[in-house]
């Protein structure tokens, strides 16, 4: 009965919602808001890239570089012209979308594993640019961005300097990206999108635009990773050409396989299992990234569908608790 | 004039150790079609392992890690087929890239654990040997490099155009289930071309040390000039493979005498998304 799954699916989400906003009122530990407001980021980023990865069948090595544009938009407007952070952000997403449009024009046009390697090549040139043109982006570090001013309502005020806060701001624009990138898996957009991850020949053959609704998917995406950097740039306060180059591009790519493709539960799984896991368990920065690649293989080899895809093969009644 | 001869021979130095990778690269991705990123990780093991043989042993000369090297590599390359590749052979095509990152990062995050992070020199004797052809100068450490790798990628040339084995892994890589029916051994050939293709990675380490910081990421550039070398060759060309380190090394070389040595990487990776764009199998068809 759909009437039924609508009933589920509101007190799942409904339940995550409370959970999370619980969340930094359970744990006081500011080093564990800190840790979670970043996973938070995380999800948002790994959302974006799963309307490539996941829906249009894109594999890109070069999320982190619109990442880092969003992130440097965001942070230049507001140290080098001192313009505060709504408009910074609305401008960053705006400059993301042209950079990522001007990219993608040719690049879509490369097909397969080819596309890949285009991308890790385009994340190397932005990751290098940005380090090289020192006038603009700061050279190695651009230090410096505030946080949004806070908002004087009557009563109270909402001060965006105060960690929680910041939490529940990271927060707001999570659901609000992972609310787009649904609505738009299930529109008309992203029916051409899985039309094209499932058969590029017989997509075309339908009447289904390639190439443009693979321009579609990555402006989408990329506008969306520009959300993430600016609000990675104003949290941190200080950030590095590093974060626009492939590392992070690998990063956002394996969280999104190991937790499992197109699923809510899988974004949230694969961002916590990559980033908080390691730390929780208290492993040495070092030991870092073998953990990583040693989970991204077992995924590989052992569950390709990702762990929260896997779950949902299990039962269908597991599949249906699970967004 | 002079800077010119000058710059074509330093191309043609650094082109010689791009090659040698680029040429483990297009054989593994000829039979696997798994564009092999972890050969990266063995370029760092290679140069590594190179460090360590000369503190253990003393002042002993540092290209007798080759023969730790070629074991080391060959034992791995043949572990990593076994273990990651193999069973996802039949995979979508994302599957064996994505375990190809893994094992990268596995291989990288191992050699930081096991070698340290801190980042090393290797001294060569070769280094402080100039030699003058004319107005052109290099170091005997570079003349080394280039009989190395040149011999090397001649002879594994030679080894898959003319000899039996060499024969089977080109029918496996022209097409797989006809190789099969004629009774040639997929596994067999993949784990021969792994094995292979890790060994000559880390011989390219070997050559690269004296003139890198070496370290755990050292291999991490190598590798994505390696990948578009095979791209600017034809994925799986072997002879692409060659030609196109070459001509990278060249592009380097010129586009950092003649334009700016600081966006020496942008050039290349440009020149790199220009090809694709413009042909979508590499400047030479297999």
């Amino acid at each position: 009965m759909p009437s039924k799954g609508r009933v589920s699916k509101f007190w799942i989400y409904g339940g995550l919602i409370t959970l999370a906003l619980l969340f930094p009122i359970l744990i006081t530990s500011g080093y564990w808001i800190h840790m979670l407001t970043i996973g938070m980021i995380y999800i948002l980023l790994v959302a974006s890239l799963d309307l490539l990865y996941g829906y249009t069948g894109l594999i890109t090595l070069g999320h982190g570089a619109f990442f880092g544009i969003g992130a440097y938009a965001c942070g230049i407007l507001q140290v080098k012209l001192g313009i505060s952070f709504w408009p910074s952000l609305l401008a960053s997403i705006a400059i993301t979308g042209v950079v990522a449009f001007l990219i993608g024009v040719p690049m879509l046009r490369i097909r397969g594993p080819y596309f890949a390697l285009g991308t890790l090549a385009v994340a190397a040139i932005i990751q290098i640019i940005i380090a090289n043109w020192e006038s603009v982006t700061g050279g190695y570090t651009l230090y410096g961005i505030p946080k949004p001013s806070s908002w004087n309502l009557r009563a109270f005020t909402i001060d965006f300097g105060s960690k929680m806060v910041y939490y529940y701001l990271v927060l707001v624009f999570v659901a609000f990206t992972v609310f787009v990138v649904k609505r738009i898996a299930n529109s008309r957009w992203g029916r051409a999108f899985i039309a094209i991850r499932e058969n590029e020949e017989l997509a075309q053959a339908t009447g289904v635009n390639l190439w443009g609704y693979k321009l579609l998917s990555f402006v989408i995406a990329s506008c969306l990773a520009a959300i993430g950097g600016s609000l990675y740039a104003s949290y941190m306060g200080a950030i590095e050409p590093a974060i626009s180059g492939f590392n992070m591009g690998f990063t956002f790519l394996a969280m999104t396989i190991i937790g499992g493709p197109t699923t809510l539960g899988g974004y949230v799984v694969g961002s916590f299992i990559v980033w908080v896991l390691p730390e929780f368990l208290g492993f040495a920065e070092i030991y870092r990234p073998l953990l990583y690649g040693l989970l991204l293989v077992l995924v590989m080899v052992f569950m390709p569908q990702g762990i929260i895809g896997r779950l949902k093969m299990l039962n269908p009644a597991i599949a249906r608790c699970i967004p | 004039m002079e800077t010119l001869a000058q710059q074509l021979v330093n191309g043609l130095i650094a082109g010689s150790s791009y090659a040698l990778v680029a040429l483990g690269l297009t054989i593994i991705y000829g039979i696997m079609a798994v564009p092999n990123f972890a050969l990266g990780a063995l370029i760092a093991l290679g140069a590594l392992v190179t460090a360590v043989w000369t503190e253990w042993l003393g002042h002993v000369f540092y290209l007798t890690s080759l023969i730790p090297v070629i074991v080391i590599g060959t034992f791995i390359g043949v572990l990593t087929d076994r273990l990651a590749f193999r069973p996802i052979r039949f995979a979508p095509h994302a599957a064996g890239f994505v375990s190809a990152l893994g094992i990268y990062l596995i291989l990288e995050g191992g050699w930081n654990i096991l070698f340290g992070p801190q980042w090393r020199r290797i001294e060569s004797p070769y280094s402080a040997m100039v030699i003058n052809v004319g107005s052109i100068t290099f170091t005997a450490q570079h003349l080394a490099m280039f009989v190395i790798s040149g011999g090397l990628a001649a002879g594994t040339y030679l080894f898959i155009m003319n000899t039996p084995t060499g024969k089977q892994i080109r029918a496996v890589s022209e097409n797989a289930d006809a190789a099969a029916l004629l009774g040639i051994s997929l596994n067999k050939m993949s784990l021969l071309v792994f094995g292979l293709g890790s060994a000559l990675a880390g011989v390219a380490g070997v050559l690269m040390a004296p003139m890198a910081a070496v370290g755990a990421s050292m291999g991490l550039f190598p590798i994505v000039k390696a990948f578009i070398i095979v791209v600017l060759g034809g994925m799986g060309s072997i002879r692409g493979a060659i030609a196109g380190g070459f001509i990278l090394g060249l592009v380097e070389a010129l586009g950092a005498g003649y334009i700016s040595s600081m966006y020496k990487d942008v050039f290349s990776f440009g020149v790199f998304v220009l090809v694709l764009m413009l042909t979508s199998g590499g400047l030479f068809k297999r």
